[in-house]
C-alpha cells in the first residue's frame, strides 16, 4: 500500500513534471502531440476533479451533521439544497438527463430566484463591511501609512464620475497612481510570485515537497 | 471633547455605518441628478478594437467568466461590449469558464442580440461553459472544433457561418474576457501570448489593479475595470444602462468613505492628543 499511496503519485509528480518541462524548451513535433494528448488527459481529470470535489464537500457536511457539530443546521440546508437540485436536474422536466437540458423550468427557477440573488447578496454585503473595516482600521499612524492612506482616497475618489465633478485632476491623479505605482508594484510582486512556483514546482517534481500526499 | 467621547467615537458600532452606507444607497439611487462620465484610455481601447472587428469583419469572442456573485458588477459590461456588437454588426462567439455562469451569459446574449434582431447561428453562438480552465484554452487554441465541437445546445459548431471556419483562438479577431476569477490570466498565459490573439479584459474593482502591468506591456489590449468601466463604455456607445444608474450610489458610498474615513483619522489624532496631554 506505501507503494500506491508514496513511491507511485511521486513516480507519475517526477515523469508528467518532466514531459511538463521538456514540452516548453524541446521544439519538436513529437512533444507538441505529446501536449495535445496531455491536455485532453488534463480536461478529462478536471471534470473528474468537480465530482471529487462534491463528494468531498458532501461527506464533510453529512460527517458535521452525523456528529451534530455546531452549526450542523447549515449542514442541512446544504444536503437539502444539493438533493432537491440534483434530483430536479436529473427529472430535466420530464426528460431525464439523456436530453438536452430544459431552457425552462424547476432548475433555471432554482438558479434564477435562489442561487443569483443570493450571490448577488452575498456580495453586495461586502460594500457594507469593507465601509466599516476602513473606518477602523485606515489610521495615519505612521508616515507610510498617511501616504497609503492619501493615495486610496485619491484613487477611491477619482474612479468614479463625482471625482471628475470635483476636479479634472483627481482622474488623473488616479490614473497616475494606478498606470506607474501601482504597475511597478504588482510587476514586483508577479515575478516574485512566478519565481516562487518555479521554485515549488521543482520541489513537487524532485520529490522535496510532498505536502500534497495527504496523510498516511 | 472628553477622551471617553473620543473612544466612544473611534468604537463606533458597525451598525451605523452599515446604516450611513444603505441611506447613501437609497438616497442616491431614488435622487436624480447627472454624473459625466469621461472614458477612459484603456476603455476607448476596447471600442476601438470592436470598431476594427467591425472593418474586418472578424469574429468576438466574449467569455464571461464570472458567476451571480459577480454579476451586478460584471454583466453590465458584457451587456455593453454585445451592444456594441451586435450594433457594428460583429458576429459574436459567447462562452463561460464559471460553472455556475452558464445561464448568465445565455441570458445576456440573447436578451442583447433580441434588441437589434440578431439571429443566432448567423449574428452570435453561445458555446456555454466546459471544464478544463487553462487546458481548455490551449486546447482551444490547438483545436477549436475538438475543443467544442458542439454548441450549447448540443448542434455541431460546422453548422454554423460564424464558427465553421475557425480553427484556433488565433482566428478570432479580439477575444474579450469579462472576469471575477483568475480567468483573465489564464486567457493572457496559456492563450493570446501562444496562441496570437487580440486580447482585452472586463475585470471587477478588486482585480482591476492587477492588470494594469500587462496594459503596459501590450499584452493586454482594453481594460473595463469595474462599473465604472461599464459606465464609460456605456457612454462610448451612448446606451447609458444599469452602469451608469450605478454610478450614482457607488460615488455616494465612495464619497462617504472618504469622509468616513477622514472622520477616523480626525478622531484617532484628537484621541491621541487627549492621551498624551493626560499623560503628561
Amino acid at each position: 500500500m506505501i507503494f500506491l499511496k508514496r513511491q507511485l503519485p511521486l513516480m507519475i509528480a517526477f515523469v508528467f513534471g518532466m514531459i511538463g518541462i521538456m514540452i516548453g524548451y524541446v521544439p519538436h513535433q513529437s512533444m507538441e502531440d505529446m501536449y495535445t494528448e496531455l491536455v485532453g488527459w488534463d480536461r478529462l481529470l478536471a471534470a473528474f476533479a468537480l465530482l471529487l470535489g462534491m463528494y468531498s464537500l458532501l461527506r464533510m457536511h453529512f460527517k458535521r451533521i452525523e456528529r451534530r457539530d455546531s452549526g450542523f443546521g447549515y449542514s442541512i440546508v446544504l444536503w437539502t439544497g444539493f438533493l432537491i437540485t440534483f434530483l430536479v436536474g436529473i427529472y430535466n422536466e420530464g426528460d431525464w438527463i439523456f436530453a438536452q437540458r430544459a431552457s425552462h423550468g424547476m432548475l433555471n427557477w432554482i438558479y434564477d430566484y435562489i442561487f443569483k440573488p443570493a450571490g448577488a447578496t452575498m456580495f453586495s454585503v461586502l460594500a457594507f463591511f469593507i465601509a466599516s473595516a476602513a473606518y477602523r482600521t485606515f489610521r495615519a499612524r505612521t508616515g507610510s501609512a498617511a501616504l497609503l492612506l492619501v493615495a486610496a482616497l485619491v484613487v477611491m475618489v477619482g474612479q468614479v464620475p463625482i471625482g471628475d465633478m470635483i476636479s479634472p485632476k483627481l482622474p488623473e491623479l488616479s490614473t497616475w497612481l494606478m498606470e506607474i505605482p501601482n504597475a511597478a508594484v504588482k510587476r514586483g510582486i508577479f515575478l516574485g510570485v512566478a519565481l516562487g512556483v518555479v521554485a515549488t514546482s521543482l520541489r513537487i517534481i524532485f520529490g522535496v515537497e510532498r505536502a500534497y500526499l495527504g496523510g498516511e | 471633547m472628553k477622551r471617553q467621547t473620543l473612544n466612544r467615537l473611534l468604537d463606533l458600532d458597525r451598525r451605523w455605518i452599515f446604516l450611513f452606507v444603505l441611506v447613501a444607497a437609497i438616497f442616491a439611487r431614488l435622487v436624480d441628478f447627472d454624473l459625466p462620465s469621461r472614458p477612459k484610455r484603456i476603455v476607448k481601447d476596447v471600442y476601438d478594437q470592436i470598431e476594427l472587428l467591425h472593418e474586418s469583419g472578424e469574429v468576438l469572442l466574449l467569455s464571461m467568466d464570472y458567476d451571480p456573485a459577480g454579476k451586478p458588477e460584471l454583466e453590465p459590461m458584457s451587456r455593453a461590449v454585445l451592444r456594441h456588437a451586435f450594433m457594428r454588426d460583429v458576429k459574436v462567439v459567447g462562452m463561460t469558464h464559471n460553472p455556475h455562469g452558464q445561464n448568465l451569459g445565455q441570458t445576456v446574449l440573447e436578451e442583447t442580440a433580441a434588441e437589434f434582431g440578431s439571429k443566432y447561428g448567423e449574428d452570435y453562438v453561445y458555446l456555454g461553459y466546459k471544464a478544463g480552465f487553462a487546458t481548455l484554452v490551449i486546447n482551444m487554441g490547438q483545436d477549436f472544433y475538438d475543443a467544442f465541437p458542439l454548441d450549447f445546445k448540443g448542434v455541431d459548431l460546422k453548422s454554423y457561418p460564424i464558427t465553421k471556419d475557425i480553427g484556433s483562438l488565433s482566428d478570432f479577431g479580439y477575444v474579450f474576457s469579462v472576469a471575477s476569477t483568475a480567468a483573465w490570466e489564464v486567457w493572457m498565459v496559456f492563450g493570446s501570448e501562444k496562441y496570437r490573439f487580440k486580447y482585452g479584459v472586463g475585470a471587477t474593482g478588486v482585480m482591476a489593479p492587477d492588470v494594469y502591468p500587462f496594459l503596459q506591456t501590450g499584452q493586454i489590449k482594453g481594460l473595463l475595470g469595474g462599473l465604472v468601466g461599464a459606465a464609460e463604455y456605456e457612454t462610448l456607445i451612448d446606451r447609458p444602462d444599469r452602469a451608469a444608474v450605478g454610478m450614482r450610489p457607488q460615488s455616494a458610498i465612495h464619497v462617504l468613505l472618504v469622509l468616513l474615513v477622514l472622520f477616523g483619522n480626525v478622531i484617532f489624532f484628537l484621541e491621541r492628543r487627549a492621551r498624551r496631554s493626560g499623560r503628561a
